[in-house]
């Protein structure tokens, strides 16, 4: 989806539906209302190139435990956020900040540490109990049939959990599709992809005093139905189950490697708020949300802030954090998050959010400026953490145009993208070149080896100008005359992005062997221009930016797809069959599912593919930054935005934990 | 024609000028790409044609324009001016709740410039061609030049970190009406009145030269009147007639110069959610501070007018 945004954040808040561990499949494309996407903040190039970046979000030795022996409790954390809360609800939201400020008040049955490894939660436990090797045909027999308007509309208000395969809503009066119902008759007949068991830890209070049981997962399950984030949600659930007071069993449609982070994501919420309308678990609708989260929502101005308080029956505070199996951390490390207060400031400029840092005013903010961060780095009082996200840059060659369906020339255009220069000098260092098709945070289960995988690869992804005059002599030699002329573009409200377009232009005009013209556009006029059907036919490089997560899929599918054709994020029309069933056999596949082994090699061999046949150039993963006041101690930044602070509160699967060192001034004051 | 008269023909004027605007202001986003359901969905790789189709239906967008057009205009003649479509909010609440924020921040940038403007046009023209005119004329210039939002930051680069005088973000615990609010005012209503400031100064200056070269002037002079009192009495109130038109013109170009202010300055208004909604193509909201703008500005208007005639006696309501 799209990073905003926002958005900024400027990932698109708009824009931008990253639901971080809750949403692990879903991708976002950053386009960035006023400015940068998180994948490349910043908006100034800066001369002083390639700054040695700390990325692993600690300016400490990540192997030292940190010294939690100078813990302070108390205080207000103040934060400032670049949009506005949209929303307090999470499957009627998809912003960054909104989820930001939903992981204060909300949790999951499970959660996970920067690495993508999942723990239970307010699950105590959860087991695998069985997968069944069958795909979505299987359902057949329980679909129903419904009607399809000319727009291809379904005649439905149920929400539609599997779409039979070889209908098409477009083309057919009918199709057949298996709705939650449905779904209960096949689960009953054994007929499903996997089934999670998960026993619900007791005595866990929401902040209205509910016991959680078996029937809030299932409740928050229902509410998912038909909402904003369904897509999202129901591309792997089957149905939820409540088996007895404490257990509830998820099952997914089909074999699913990335079922023990995409099944359990959701936001549980209180039977009291349940079943309320859509959009509507908001203050501005008269409802304050209830979670069993930390901190409660006490406050909120639209626009202008929302303050939070500790919750004072907290269930890990309660149980303590030995409660949980398979914590290893030292007896120092608090049952809970240390700060009293949080307060969240909305100021969408990011000069203004400079400066009221600056000036004392907030404790921590993110998604500043480049030279900003620079200048922040390089100050006494204040500390920068960086850590690497899961956004990344691409441009798409225009595959169905000739010669650009030759892989030779795409090849060569790829040896002309100076990837190093562009995080050196558009991004200040604030990034990495993108050497493999992956980020840190997705190599566990995208690649085998990763060490391997980047020395097979980077060869093929170095600025080599010389190679690529080899490699387009070859396409010459085949009647292919030379200077081509070819149009790049991408939106003109990330300053970055069209500086890194810029210099690519440059590099490829610089070969002598194109003729580049480079357009950009606004945001919206931009995503329009994409997503047109006729986008394909066009002789154009388009770049944007996406989000992705701990999924390896999420760095390839949506790029490459052939059902993302006109939608995210295919966007020059690639149909590459071998790639769609290799993608396809990485993730939905029964031998996938217990061998992470397999999987890594399965995703090797897709990252060979797609070098070979190099359809896109990915430039750079970006970083996720905090620029913080050095009165907070021990924060370390998430890999995903909307998790942040949330994770940087509190986050036993890390022994994570931030305090404020100035306690006494402030009760002085 | 008697002054209710004529004030109750320019209300009704209103109807014609507002729905025009409204027309407009309608073609116009939808003429431009992307809807707020594109903002919402069309990226996300999970959501198809066949979701994005159902979601615009859903949202009422799927049909042609003049239906939209007209389906907004049957609820707004109710008083309905819809939903913001990403985040369900009710339109007329968060226009009610940020329109005293930006008429307050509008008419202390209004005064703010008039206090200014006219005391350095009396002193431009009457020292005219001096080294203070020349400075007077030199600021103005720099005022009508320099871009809001830098003057902005600048100011609160020096009003804030350098000097500490000011926080840099608004007070968003006080109510707009707690005394400290004027305090915090200072530097953003210095920033959108500085433009207003300068404008309104050449025209005093100029409209006094002018006032100060007639007869009545030499007369009064004649007959003994301080210099003091001829400019006061006399000269000021006739050159005021051309500041109150360029006053009210400029009503408009404070309200649009809010928009940046307000980001610059975290300023809780209607200027923040304007480029909010232009940025997510919410056509409701864009509507609603469109016609609520649109109502300010011809207001002000009337309010020249009305001005123009206490001024000016020879003025009759044609």
């Amino acid at each position: 989806m799209a990073e905003d945004d926002n958005t900024p954040a400027r990932r698109i808040n708009r824009r931008r539906l990253l639901q971080g561990m809750g949403a692990a499949g879903v991708v976002g494309v950053t386009g960035c209302i006023g400015g940068n996407g998180d994948d490349d903040p910043g908006d100034d190039a800066g001369d002083d190139a390639g700054d040695d970046v700390d990325t692993d979000g600690d300016d400490d030795d990540d192997d030292e435990p940190a010294d939690l022996s100078g813990i302070q409790e108390g205080g207000t954390l103040r934060i400032a956020e670049g949009a506005n809360i949209d929303s307090f609800d999470p499957p009627y939201s998809t912003d960054t900040t909104s989820s930001s400020a939903q992981f204060f008040v909300f949790e999951g049955l499970v959660t996970s540490d920067t690495q993508g490894n999942y723990y239970p939660w307010l699950a105590e436990s959860y087991e695998l109990v069985e997968t069944n090797d069958i795909d979505r045909t299987a359902y057949e027999e329980y679909m129903i049939s419904v009607g399809a308007d000319e727009e291809g509309i379904l005649d439905t208000d149920a929400q539609v959990i599997v779409q039979h395969p070889e209908d098409n809503p477009l083309e057919d009066d009918e199709v057949r599709i298996l709705t939650t119902e449905e779904a209960a008759d096949a689960v009953a007949d054994g007929v499903f992809g996997m089934q999670y068991r998960y026993e619900l830890r007791e005595g866990v209070e929401f902040h209205n005093g509910e016991e959680l049981t078996a029937e809030h997962v299932v409740a928050t399950a229902a509410r998912y139905e038909n909402s904003d984030v369904s897509a999202q949600t129901f591309d792997s659930v089957l149905y939820v189950e409540e088996e007895d007071e404490y257990t509830v069993s998820i099952y997914a449609q089909v074999p699913d490697a990335e079922g023990e982070g995409q099944l359990p994501g959701f936001y549980i919420h209180s039977l009291e708020q349940a079943e309320l309308p859509g959009g509507e678990v908001d203050p501005r609708q008269g409802n304050t949300p209830i979670g069993t989260g930390p901190y409660e929502l006490v406050e909120f101005e639209d626009e202008q802030y929302a303050e939070y308080e500790k919750f004072d029956g907290y269930w890990l505070e309660e149980m303590g954090v030995d409660s949980l199996d398979w914590f290893e951390g030292g007896d120092e490390f608090p049952d809970g998050p240390v700060i009293d207060e949080i307060e969240l400031e909305i100021v969408p400029d990011d000069a203004t959010r400079a400066g009221a840092l600056q000036n004392d005013e907030i404790d921590v903010t993110s998604g500043l400026a480049t030279a900003t961060l620079d200048d922040f780095d390089a100050a006494e009082d204040f500390v920068v953490e960086t850590t690497e996200t899961g956004g990344y840059t691409y441009i798409q060659y225009p595959v169905n145009i000739e010669p650009w369906d030759d892989e030779r020339l795409r090849q060569a255009v790829n040896h002309l993208v100076p990837r190093q220069q562009i995080v050196d000098n558009v991004l200040n260092g604030w990034g990495r070149p993108a050497w493999t098709d992956i980020p840190e945070l997705a190599e566990e289960s995208g690649t085998a080896d990763a060490e391997a995988l980047e020395e097979r690869i980077r060869p093929q992804n170095e600025f080599d100008p010389e190679r690529a005059a080899e490699l387009i002599e070859e396409v010459e030699n085949d009647g292919v005359e030379f200077p081509l002329e070819v149009q790049l573009e991408t939106n003109a409200d990330n300053d970055d992005r069209v500086q890194l377009v810029e210099l690519i232009a440059a590099s490829m005009e610089e070969s002598g062997y194109f003729e580049t013209s480079v357009e950009t556009y606004e945001w919206n006029s931009y995503i329009a221009r994409v997503l047109d059907p006729e986008y394909p036919q066009e002789e154009i490089i388009p770049c944007i930016g996406l989000s992705g997560t701990f999924n390896p899929e999420s760095f390839c599918d949506a790029l490459h797809n052939t059902a993302n054709i006109g939608q995210c994020c295919n966007l020059t029309g690639i149909s590459d069959e071998e790639f769609d069933e290799m993608v396809d056999a990485a993730r939905f596949d029964v031998d996938v599912v217990d061998d992470q082994e397999l999987r890594g090699e399965r995703y090797d061999e897709i990252w060979d593919l797609l070098a070979e046949r190099r359809y896109s150039s990915i430039t750079h993963f970006g970083l996720t930054d905090a620029i913080m006041h050095n009165r907070v101690q021990n924060f370390s930044t998430h890999p995903f935005p909307e998790s942040m602070y949330s994770f940087a509160l509190h986050a036993p699967q890390e022994e994570q934990v931030i305090w404020l060192d100035d306690q006494d001034d402030e009760d002085d004051e | 024609m008697s002054l209710r008269r004529f004030i109750l023909n320019r209300i009704l004027s209103i109807i014609p000028i507002l729905f025009g605007v409204s027309l407009i202001t309608f073609g116009l986003v939808h003429l431009t790409p992307g809807d707020p359901i594109s903002q919402m969905v069309a990226l996300n790789p999970d959501v198809g044609p066949n979701e994005e189709a159902q979601l615009r239906a859903r949202y009422g967008l799927d049909g042609p324009v003049w239906e939209q057009y007209l389906t907004w205009m049957a609820n707004v003649l109710t008083g309905d001016f819809g939903e913001v479509i990403s985040t369900n909010r009710d339109v007329s609440g968060i226009v009610l709740a940020r329109l005293p924020a930006t008429i307050a921040l509008g008419v202390f940038g209004w005064a703010f410039g008039l206090a200014i403007a006219i005391p350095a046009g009396i002193y431009a023209a009457v020292h005219k061609d001096e080294l203070g005119d020349d400075v007077s004329r030199f600021l103005a210039l720099s005022g009508i030049s320099i871009p809001n939002f830098w003057l902005g930051l600048m100011l609160i680069l020096i009003g804030s970190l350098w000097l500490g005088l000011w926080p840099v973000l608004a007070p968003s615990r006080l109510p707009l009406y707690h005394p400290n609010m004027l305090w915090y005012l200072i530097l953003p209503g210095l920033t959108i009145g500085t433009a207003a400031a300068a404008g309104i100064m050449r025209v005093m200056r100029t409209s006094m030269g002018e006032e100060m070269n007639k007869d009545y002037v030499t007369a009064a002079r004649a007959k003994g009147l301080p210099e003091r009192q001829v400019i006061l009495k006399h000269v000021l109130r006739n050159s005021l007639i051309s500041v109150v038109t360029l006053a009210a013109a400029l009503t408009a170009s404070i309200v649009s110069g809010s928009v940046v202010v307000e980001v610059v300055f975290n300023w809780p208004g209607l200027g923040r959610e304007f480029i909010n909604a232009i940025n997510g193509r919410e056509v409701n909201m864009i509507m609603a501070i469109t016609l609520f703008t649109g109502v300010f500005i011809i207001l002000a208007n009337l309010l020249a007018d009305i001005l123009y005639a206490v001024l000016d006696p020879r003025i009759r309501y044609d």
